[in-house]
């Protein structure tokens, strides 16, 4: 079967692959220990990215040891790029450079030119390269005008058939979080120093509307109120 | 009634340095020293060495020559063997204030506090890159640690880590790989089997994928995750 044409299946909630260790029950006190969530997007992704041989994966937040290793085992190739962090430092810089201009010069930009120029030397990846991207909460924290940009250059560098992993708030939450994987089914959120106030909260039309090129999307409400959202090229 | 007698404070064997410690302070002694005299190398040259004669001290002491040596100068007392080089000897410094361009290759060790730019190939060595380092260079060495900044890509027949100060920017190729929280990489990892050479490893990577076929538009769906 191929690997596309698994979305929706029964077995959309079972572990990709059956792996040894605590069931899900300890699993889940566990996960509770150390701030972290079972996530039922993050089994549905594993399961339509399972089939790709020697596929690559795209993590979009802070690099995690435990996140890359998780996919290395499993015969992935990783990328990583913390792509947040990467547009707060773009930002600090062209004001630097705008501070340091004579008044002469006619270098004041648009937000959307800035935009344009970050986008040159990131998220900048071959069409079709990614079976699976980690987007986490990124789209909370984005600015308006880079995250349309940015969904276009996901899209683009999706394979037919890859998958978007992301989560939202329905609340903005009380401080920055960064994410990585635990095990098939669990996700752990960490404190992390704040690079960003939480840009704002969407509601589900709203993400659809971000995705809308996508073919296919599935959400899964938490009981923390976190959505993830999962979104099929 | 006996007692057992015991060792007089002055005897040789109380105050005779235990051989065991003596190789690793003699690994130790040497870094120690290159740290606190600075201003043998680093205005001179810019990649600093201990030298030779600074690593040759913490040998173990020499007997004290008896009497009867001075007094017959002909008997000569054995030369005391030369210290075996350690790969702490051999490891060398581009200080902090320096910059390099160009490509450095060999066999030892190397820090980098400095800017490196170009190339670097230890492929036996260990290369580490301070807090304060800074390398525009693809780095193949056995092992890489990134403190400081990197834009190139790294192969590493053993491992690669990158410290919690650490940023790279390139592709990492390793079989093992150490993240720190608080390091940043923007670029691929792929992993190697240990002893593997990257080069085969990539020839391996660079097979063509299997094509994949259009997905069917399925729909969409909510529900409740518990």
């Amino acid at each position: 079967m191929h690997w596309t044409a698994k979305a929706h299946s029964a077995v959309a909630g079972a572990p990709m692959r059956p792996q040894a260790g605590p069931g899900p029950a300890a699993s889940s006190i566990a996960a509770t220990a150390r701030n972290a969530r079972v996530s039922n997007g993050l089994k549905e992704f594993l399961w339509l990215i399972s089939d790709v041989e020697r596929g690559r994966v795209l993590d979009l937040g802070p690099a995690s040891q435990g996140t890359i290793n998780f996919f290395i085992e499993r015969g992935y190739r990783v990328s990583t790029e913390d792509l947040l962090r990467s547009w707060k430092e773009f930002l600090s810089a062209e004001e630097e450079r705008l501070r340091q201009a004579t008044p002469g010069d006619d270098e004041r930009t648009s937000r959307s030119l800035l935009v344009e120029k970050f986008l040159d030397s990131s998220l900048n990846y071959a069409e079709n390269t990614y079976c699976g991207v980690l987007a986490w909460d990124l789209f909370d924290y984005l600015d308006a005008e880079l995250l349309p940009r940015a969904m276009e250059r996901i899209y683009r560098m999706l394979i037919p058939g890859g998958a978007v992993l992301s989560l939202f708030h329905s609340r903005p939450p009380e401080r920055f979080h960064r994410y990585r994987l635990v095990d098939n089914q669990t996700i752990e959120s960490l404190p992390a120093p704040t690079i960003t106030v939480h840009a704002r909260v969407f509601q589900n039309r709203e993400i659809l509307d971000i995705f809308e090129e996508f073919r296919t999307s599935k959400t899964f409400v938490g009981r923390d109120q976190i959505r993830e959202a999962l979104f099929v090229k | 009634m006996w007692r057992k007698p015991e060792a007089k404070p002055s005897s040789p064997a109380s105050n005779a340095p235990a051989p065991a410690s003596t190789p690793e302070k003699a690994k130790e002694i040497p870094q120690a020293v290159s740290q606190q005299a600075p201003t043998t190398t680093a205005t001179s040259s810019a990649i600093k060495t201990p030298p030779a004669a600074v690593a040759a001290k913490p040998g173990p002491p020499e007997p004290s020559a008896p009497s009867v040596a001075k007094s017959a100068p002909a008997i000569a007392t054995p030369p005391a063997p030369a210290p075996q080089r350690t790969r702490a000897d051999e490891a060398s410094t581009i200080s902090a204030g320096l910059k390099i361009k160009g490509e450095i290759t060999g066999t030892s060790d190397l820090t980098v506090d400095g800017e490196t730019q170009g190339k670097i190939r230890l492929t036996n060595g260990r290369v580490t890159i301070g807090a304060s380092g800074r390398v525009t260079a693809d780095i193949d060495a056995r092992e890489i640690v990134v403190n400081g900044t990197v834009q190139g890509n790294l192969k590493a027949s053993e491992s690669v880590r990158l410290g919690p100060s650490g940023h790279v920017e390139g592709s990492i190729l390793t079989a093992r790989i150490g993240i720190d929280d608080g390091a940043r990489l923007r670029g691929n990892v792929e992993m190697i089997r240990a002893g593997e050479t990257p080069e085969s490893s990539r020839r391996e990577a660079e097979q063509p994928a299997p094509a994949q076929a259009q997905a069917a538009r399925v729909g969409s769906t909510t529900s409740r995750q518990e």
